[in-house]
């Protein structure tokens, strides 16, 4: 047997760093895309914001390399993946530390803080991994001539799809983000040193790489590094508790003798909240004659089954999705559960489809839908299903917004849409203007005079009383919001998430910008797409921007059907990748045509596209989860290889000796049009368009590439070679 | 066919986008534009809900608003830090003037007021803009607009009067945003008020200048002030405000016999530093304003300000008791339900003189404005 000959060694290191980074770039963005929503301002436009600095960034450090290539790779590759793993636990350090130094302690700072707060955190790391991607390439061009971007994109994609599958599939929810990013840091910084002989990588360089995975290893297991580096975003209170699960970071905190659960850094639940728990249970009860079962959405249970039971309520079913949130806000309450309460730890939209019970009244007990996971238990189809779990004269109440003297355009808007959900499957509606809003449904009758009514059935309360609650200043205040809702506002939707849509745009108006402001972080595009080679760079920002789009449409999909994102979003990520790695490992001819090679997969996946919503519709009307997971799946593989597919023809255009500074201007360009698509989508055109639309959107991006692309070639001639 | 787009210049292009988008977002980042929003609109503003402000003098950048320590200069178009006063053509107007987006009736205890006309209703109104910026400002969606971008009635001065009488309001309360940045709709109602005989109570963050001040308290009857804080610094960076100024206020309104109420805030981590507050209390007590109602009232997480905890109940107990120790001898707390500091306790003899739940009065027992127990005047406005 034959040793292997110094190119096909290089190949294979270059392969299995690019495994390395696209390892290690994929598990810390989405620790990032997580934390630092959590740290700041928890919303889709946060990470959607996040996910577009992080592609830019990116994608400015993929065109760094053409300009700035190192004069001996060879040696500077080990020394850039050691700092690629050392990085990302040292940045989230930083992010945790800084907190109170760039906004002020307990603010949610405006959006501008946090995009420069992420460019200037993300850009070492980003950068970095965006220079080593052509630059590990080119290895691939020098050991194999065909098609070597193509296979580096294989590779990081393989590598990107073991990474989030290892460590957000079996690891979220076990360790914490932070010990993920100790434990990947010490990966790359074992591998690296090992995967390079001893004269590009001295000895000495391996005796600190390993010390220091040691010490990551260390601070990772043996200390509280969370608790810890967590404590500045809790000020003055005492952390109790951090958790890291899969629907966000739980933190219980005590401050002067008062305990209060936070979720992604927002405040969650008070267990001592008379009033609030008041007001969930008795605007909604004292509308049912005798109630004797209640369904409460949400969590608080304990203070909300005291009041329950006050009405001589027998059993109360409580659905929480977080399975780590019951034993917290349970804490001081146990003696609830001789009290008839039965906690559920399901998903609240599969748990009323599936469970046949039927209820005297259904309490949500959520905050308002600021982010896609929330909307789902605001939306017309949850409410038909609750409608359809509830006894005669059953009500259902849904909290809409803290009380307030006047709603602003976005507001009523957002309030609109939420109670035409409710009248398309009840015949009332009241609203009750408390602390908080409510929004009371039900098919009976329904009335403002709570007081006389909780009297009537025996129940005392300190805040729901008539000491608090006038029922003609109530009915005044509440003909005064109704005349102010928008007729015209569509009813929130699963596929049509408007209510979302509008508590984004009211968070946007709260930090005095427009919606649109965050478009600003896309002006860069332009410098990366009209330069030399527009074309094949346009038609990769086109692939780019609609697979992104796409996948954002399946994820809210699939949040919207299934309603499990936060624990298989890394599924998800890694479906897509997995597809992303088939489709640019495919073998390209290199005697046909490219052009119009091109434009029939820019067609393949524009009628793929535009078929989508069909399969969300079967999705929807599906009873199996497991074939909808697995059609979902099916989706985002198959977008991630068509995109592949593309990237892989137009580099093959350009892998000739001589040319292969170009891939770095078309993977820049690729992470550019997704960065757009990722963010766009999300704040744009699904909450605006709907689902459905978006797909014929991203139809249409792909089929006007194609076209592009058939017409002007993407050399002029159209063919290579 | 060429692969290659039509050649452009690029830096044009950037440049272009750039400049575009980078003014907008300045104008909308800073509502309290640095450029003209109605350049040239001198014969185009036709605002009808507009009137000549008052308090204010030529400067050479433009007109020099003197209605607030603020003292905004304005240009031509310009519009103040409160959003509702604008420069045209070197006369400074207010354009919330008959022009309130809240209009509610409610408690008086509400406010809160709990030494004046109890157990009455208050008609409430408000326009839109505040000259504060606070982090955790509930009515943030009336006081960071300006009138033009709200949903408003159209109520002048003597429509709120008559509006007020017919609901049986024993008072006006001038409230929710900041009724000192709607000064001349505040001044001419409560002026129509006072004709009429009923009552003028401010809601107000007391960050007004003296003159001006003194020109309102002449026709007001009771205020609630916030004092947000005894720390200038706190001041500041919660609201962008003036603890020496407010201070004044309270001075003045007292000074001129208007009946005064103060609400404190307590805001973990902001404004709960205890020896802040035995100093604010001592300062209340050594200027003569002991007997000044004094709320301290519980925080919840709102607006910008939503990463804290509500304030636990034993900080705001604590406030009181350090009040009650300095001095003050009104001290309430308020947002907690069924708390018994929302009853008052006669000063002299201790004894439960209103038994309140809420916004009702359960009991009363203060006849002609003295304790029933001890006959002890207890002030307030009684009747």
């Amino acid at each position: 047997m034959q040793p292997p000959r110094e190119g096909e060694r290089s190949g294979g290191r270059g392969s299995t760093a690019l495994v390395l980074l696209g390892f290690s770039t994929l598990v810390t963005q989405t620790v990032f895309l997580r934390e630092i929503p959590a740290v700041y301002t928890s919303n889709e436009l946060t990470i959607g914001c996040t996910l577009a600095v992080w592609m830019t960034l990116t994608g400015a450090g993929s065109a760094l390399e053409r300009k700035a290539h190192p004069r001996n790779p060879h040696r500077c590759i080990p020394f850039l993946l050691l700092a690629l793993g050392v990085l990302p636990p040292l940045l989230l350090a930083v992010l945790f530390t800084t907190r109170n130094v760039i906004a002020a302690p307990g603010t949610s700072p405006g959006l501008l803080t946090i995009l420069l707060t992420a460019g200037v955190l993300l850009a070492p790391f980003c950068l970095l991994a965006g220079y080593l991607f052509p630059l590990l390439a080119s290895f691939l061009n020098e050991s194999k001539r065909t098609s070597g971007a193509g296979r580096a994109y294989a590779w990081e994609s393989a590598g990107g799809a073991a990474g989030v599958a290892i460590f957000t599939v079996f690891l979220a929810g076990v360790i914490s983000g932070y010990q993920i990013l100790l434990l990947t840091g010490c990966v790359l910084l074992t591998v690296s040193v090992f995967l390079y002989p001893r004269d590009v990588v001295p000895l000495w360089a391996r005796v600190i790489a390993i010390i220091a995975g040691t010490a990551f290893l260390f601070v990772a297991f043996c200390i509280d590094i969370d608790r810890f580096l967590r404590r500045p975003l809790f000020p003055g209170q005492e952390l109790v508790l951090v958790r890291d699960t899969p629907y966000g970071v739980l933190a219980s905190t005590i401050f002067s003798g008062q305990r209060a659960l936070f979720v992604d850094g927002l405040l969650y639940a008070v267990p001592d909240d008379p009033a609030g728990d008041e007001e969930t249970v008795h605007y909604a009860l004292a509308q049912v004659r005798r109630p004797r079962e209640v369904l409460v959405v949400g969590s608080n249970l304990p203070g909300v089954v005291r009041e329950a039971v006050k009405h001589g309520v027998r059993r109360v079913d409580c659905v929480e999705i977080n399975p780590a949130i019951p034993p917290l806000t349970v804490v001081d309450g146990k003696g609830v559960f001789s009290q008839g309460m039965h906690i559920h730890i399901a998903d609240p939209r599969r748990f009323v489809r599936e469970n046949a019970h039927r209820y005297d009244a259904v309490l949500v007990n959520l905050p308002e839908p600021t982010t896609a996971a929330l909307n789902r238990m605001f939306t017309r189809e949850f409410f038909s299903d609750i409608h359809g779990r509830l006894r005669d004269g059953g009500v259902l109440s849904v909290p809409v917004l803290d009380g307030v003297d006047y709603l602003g355009e976005d507001t009523r808007a957002y309030v609109s849409s939420v109670a035409a959900a409710l009248r398309a499957s009840f015949r009332n509606v009241l609203i009750v203007p408390g602390n908080r809003i409510f929004l009371i449904a039900s098919d009976a009758e329904l009335h403002y005079e709570i007081p006389a009514l909780l009297e009537e059935a025996g129940v005392e309360t300190v805040f729901v009383n008539r000491a608090y609650f006038d029922p003609a200043l109530a009915r005044e205040r509440a003909d005064d919001i109704a005349s102010s809702l928008r007729r015209e506002e569509p009813p929130n939707a699963d596929f049509r998430p408007t209510a979302y849509y509008r508590t984004l745009r009211a968070w946007m108006s709260s930090i005095g910008l427009p919606l649109w402001a965050p478009l600003v972080v896309f002006l860069p595009l332009p410098a990366i797409l009209f330069r030399r080679n527009a074309v094949p760079r346009i038609c990769m920002g086109a692939a780019g921007f609609a697979g992104a789009v796409f996948q954002v449409t399946v994820i809210l999909t699939f949040q919207a059907i299934l309603g499990s994102l936060h624990r298989d979003l890394g599924v998800l990520f890694a479906a897509f990748m997995v597809g992303l790695a088939v489709g640019a490992a495919l073998r390209t001819s290199v005697a046909r045509k490219t052009g119009p090679r091109l434009a029939a997969t820019f067609a393949t996946g524009a009628v793929f596209v535009a078929a989508a919503p069909w399969v969300f519709e079967a999705i929807r009307s599906g009873t199996q989860p497991a074939v909808s997971f697995a059609l979902i799946l099916m989706l985002s593989v198959v977008m991630g290889v068509i995109v592949a597919r593309i990237f892989a023809l137009i580099v093959r255009e350009f892998s000739g000796a001589g040319e292969t500074e170009d891939v770095s201007g078309i993977y820049a360009a690729d992470l550019a049009g997704a960065a757009t698509g990722a963010f766009i989508g999300t704040v744009y055109i699904v909450p605006l368009l709907g689902m459905m639309s978006a797909c014929y959107v991203t139809s249409g991006v792909l089929a006007a590439a194609g076209v592009l692309a058939l017409a002007c070639g993407l050399r002029g001639t159209g063919t290579r070679g | 066919m060429s692969g290659h787009l039509p050649a452009m210049n690029k830096r044009e292009f950037l440049r272009f986008c750039a400049a575009g988008v980078g003014y907008a977002f300045l104008r909308d980042m800073t509502k309290a534009s640095p450029f003209p929003v109605n350049a040239g609109s001198r014969e185009e503003f036709d605002w009808k809900w507009k009137k000549e402000a008052l308090f204010y003098r030529k400067s050479a950048r433009g007109v020099k608003c003197l209605k607030c320590p603020n003292f905004c200069d304005l240009a031509d178009g310009e519009t103040g830090k409160c959003r509702n006063r604008e420069n045209h053509g070197g006369t400074l107007y207010s354009i919330a003037y008959g022009n309130p987006c809240a209009v509610h009736v409610d408690p008086i205890e509400k406010k809160p007021l709990f030494h004046f006309l109890p157990a009455t209703r208050a008609f409430s109104i408000a326009a839109a803009g505040c000259n504060l910026r606070c982090l955790n400002c509930q009515n943030w969606q009336i006081s960071q607009f300006s009138p033009r971008e709200t949903r408003n009635e159209e109520l002048f001065p003597d429509d709120v009067v008559r509006e007020a009488r017919q609901e049986k309001c024993a008072s006006i309360a001038y409230t929710y945003s900041e009724p000192t940045s709607f000064y001349e709709y505040t001044l001419d109602t409560a002026v129509a008020a006072r004709r009429k005989g009923i009552r003028n109570i401010l809601k107000s963050n007391g960050t007004i200048n003296e003159e001006p001040l003194r020109r309102l308290a002449s026709v007001l009857d009771a205020a609630n002030i916030d004092l947000k804080t005894f720390d200038a610094a706190v001041y500041k960076k919660l609201s962008e405000g003036f603890l020496s100024t407010v201070l004044r206020t309270l001075e003045v309104l007292k000074s001129v016999g208007v009946w005064l109420e103060i609400t404190y805030l307590v805001i973990p981590t902001w404004t709960d530093d205890f020896e802040k507050i035995r100093s604010m209390c001592s300062w209340l007590v050594a200027k003569g304003l002991a007997d000044c109602p004094l709320h301290f009232t519980r925080f919840m997480p709102l607006y910008k300000l939503n990463r804290l905890p509500p304030t636990p109940v034993g900080s705001l107990e604590r406030a009181r008791k350090i009040a009650f120790e300095a001095g003050v001898r009104y001290v309430y707390v308020g947002n907690v339900p069924g708390h018994e500091a929302e009853n008052t306790y006669c000063h002299a003899c201790g004894k439960k003189i209103v038994e309140r739940r809420g916004f009702t009065i359960v009991s009363m027992r203060i006849e002609k404005g003295k304790c029933a127990f001890c006959s002890a005047p207890i002030p307030g406005v009684w009747s």
